[in-house]
């Protein structure tokens, strides 16, 4: 098992390696030149005021070079500065926390309703609870996300009054409840097929038929035999999930008003703000791979069969 | 073994029919009116080529079908109670007093549980044990079925082991309570010749102890090994039944003497006769007898009327119309 961890680890920051770089490749490979994009492209500064912020943020250096020192920074805790000057940790420690809290709430949705939706729809196959899962997750999947967003926006914001519409003033609970359930609604969606699917198909193996002739009951049967089985492929779709739910959601919180990290990468693509974009991209790469490490060690936990290997 | 005639079989499968519907399509016949009795301390085989209907046979009996399986007519007594009337007797039935061993070892076992907690499960479930008793029993039983070293192997996953052990743990799982009937679907065909002949052994054991076994096998030198009685099925139906010996030694019905004929054997290597043909179309089955597309002795009455099982000598009998014809050939 630890042989294991260690190989995963150490898979999971090489691909952080080669990510990173592609983000900062792409970024900065943009075409367009940060600093006239900072002044609006009017050559309100003074040559030797451009040539410091040139200096400053390596402009000048091959691409290499620039990757370097930037991860170099990085390893000291320093995820530079925009060009404005602000600290781009300044920047995520204030925005992290609203997008962990909408979130969280978003995955907890996913898992309380969606896998007990699952359940319900796998262990009644073929009748009404079935299909009517199958109809609303059909559903979720094919409405476009924001249609979705504009939509509870209007029923539940301003229609019914029950949420505030936009913004974070009324904090938590309140005020991320609606944005949650629209960040969740794919995950949620996606997490109930899964466990359906996956349940109904254990529960036609063999050693469910084994578990019935050893006179188990049915009880029994589902939760001892069929449910740990079913769940390896739905808690690995959901560690991934998360990983990708606490990087932020640009449309979400573009829709809601939500001072969160997709709301800040946002402005920073559009300002060509540079150290912004790569720094938050950075910091979700990690977390993506760190929800990577946690599935698989969730999956060897699991099942044997890979914690063996 | 000879028993009063009054005496209950322990199970006794009475006309048993089993269809499978399907969507859009005619109602698969897997098994008709197919009649078998185990006892106490016996062994029948149940000997047929692939698709015959001995798996579907075996999870009639244990309350195994699929969803889309019908038992349509019949009868299945375990000890004098209709199974089949009485889906409470089944379910209390199903581990304590009947057991059921798989082919496939690997498949049958949880992959995420510990096969010594797989075993274990049967004696904290069925008889309330703690947790370490069970286990203790587990390890006991497991030594019984002899495994070595059962400490160690309790720990392991089903993928851990070989498919020997794997299939002794099944089988440990299967006789915990002590089931008095047995039904063991191909257990050794998964396995290669040295360890079946160990796993043949320990079903002997059991039987000697007084088990009913029912044991299911397309493979005629396991069933000469391990039979007492042979039940022989044709799609879906029994040709012939009779004790092991006789059966293997003077076949009687034209099937039996075919699926003799197509394996080899020492006294005459390499004279192999496959039947030509292949079992009928579930769906749509001859009206006569259900050989006769393959039977070197059909005749126009074969094709039109379907034979019944006929008792031919005390504990002998064949469903064949020209059962007379064949042992006067036979005789000569
Ligand atoms: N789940 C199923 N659905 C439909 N038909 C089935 C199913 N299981 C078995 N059958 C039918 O029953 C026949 C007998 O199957 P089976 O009892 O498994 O044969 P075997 O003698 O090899 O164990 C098959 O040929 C097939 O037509
Ligand atoms: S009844 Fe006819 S076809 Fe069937 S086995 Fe006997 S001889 Fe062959
Ligand atoms: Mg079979």
């Amino acid at each position: 098992m630890t042989r294991y961890i260690l190989l995963r680890v150490l898979l999971a920051l090489s691909v952080a390696l080669g990510a990173t770089f592609l983000i900062f490749l792409v970024v900065f490979a943009l075409p367009g030149d940060p600093i006239q994009a900072l002044t609006g492209g009017q050559h309100v500064m003074s040559a030797s005021v451009e040539a410091a912020l040139r200096e400053r943020y390596h402009l000048d250096d091959s691409l290499p070079l620039q990757y370097l020192k930037y991860m170099g920074g990085l390893l000291q805790g320093d995820l530079g500065e925009d060009f404005t000057g602000r600290p781009v940790s300044a920047i995520i420690a204030e925005s992290w926390p609203t997008t962990a809290k909408l979130g969280l709430t978003a995955f907890a949705l996913e898992i309380v309703v969606g896998i007990p939706l699952g359940l319900w729809a796998g262990l009644r196959k073929g009748r009404p609870v079935d299909y009517a899962v199958l109809g609303g997750t059909i559903l979720a999947f094919a409405v476009p996300i924001f249609v979705i967003g504009y939509t509870a926006q209007i029923l539940f914001g301003i229609n019914l009054g029950w949420f505030p519409v936009a913004g974070t003033e009324e904090g938590w609970p309140t005020s991320y409840i609606l944005p949650a359930v629209v960040l969740g609604i794919l995950g949620l969606a996606t997490t109930a097929r899964l466990m359906r699917t996956s349940l109904v198909e254990t529960l036609s193996a063999d050693f469910i038929r084994t578990a019935i002739a050893k006179g188990m009951p049915r009880r029994r049967v589902i939760v001892n035999h069929a449910m740990r089985n079913s769940l390896i492929p739905v808690v690995t779709y959901l560690a991934i999930d998360l990983g990708g739910l606490l990087g932020g959601a640009v449309i979400i919180e573009g829709i809601f008003n939500i001072p969160g990290l997709g709301f800040q990468i946002f402005e920073g693509i559009k300002q060509q703000n540079g150290p912004v974009v790569v720094g938050i991209s950075t910091l979700l790469v990690l977390i993506f791979l760190a929800a990577n490490l946690v599935v698989d060690v969730i999956y060897g936990v699991l099942d044997p069969r890979i914690r063996y290997e | 073994m000879t028993m009063p005639a009054s005496e209950t079989p322990l199970l006794e499968i009475q006309g048993l029919s089993v269809e499978f519907r399907a969507r859009r399509a005619a109602p698969v016949q897997a098994v008709q009116d197919l009649s078998l009795t185990a006892r106490a301390g016996e062994c029948v085989v149940v000997l047929g080529e692939s698709g015959s209907g001995k798996s579907v046979t075996a999870k009639a009996v244990m309350g195994l079908l699929e969803g889309n399986a019908r038992t349509t007519a019949g009868s299945i007594r375990l000890d004098g109670a209709d199974l089949l009337a009485d889906p409470a007797a089944m379910r209390a039935a199903r581990g304590r007093d009947m057991a059921m061993v798989f082919q496939d070892s690997l498949s049958a076992l949880n992959p995420v549980q510990r096969v010594g907690d797989q075993i274990a499960e049967m004696f904290r479930v069925h008889q309330g044990l703690s947790k370490a008793e069970a286990r203790t029993r587990a390890i006991e039983l497991m030594r019984q079925v002899a495994i070595p070293d059962p400490e160690r192997r309790a720990r392991s996953y089903p993928h851990q082991i070989s498919g020997g052990m794997r299939q002794r743990i099944v089988i440990a799982m299967a006789i915990a309570l002590k089931p008095r009937l047995l039904i063991a679907d191909e257990p050794t065909t998964a396995l290669d010749v040295t360890v079946q002949k160990g796993i043949l052994d320990l079903f002997r054991v059991l039987t000697e102890a007084g088990a009913g076994l029912v044991f299911i096998t397309h493979d005629i030198g396991v069933a000469a090994e391990i039979a007492d009685h042979i039940v022989v099925m044709y799609a879906g139906s029994v040709m012939e039944t009779g004790p092991a010996r006789e059966v293997l030694a003077r076949p009687h019905h034209p099937y039996t003497r075919a699926l003799l004929a197509s394996v080899p054997r020492i006294e005459r290597p390499g004279a192999r006769t496959p039947i030509p043909g292949g079992l009928p179309d579930p769906a749509d089955r001859p009206a006569g007898c259900l050989f006769a597309p393959r039977c070197p002795l059909a005749t126009a009455d074969c094709t039109a009327t379907r034979p019944e099982l006929e008792s031919l000598e005390p504990g002998r009998a064949a469903a064949c119309l020209r059962i007379t014809e064949v042992q006067h050939v036979l005789a000569q």
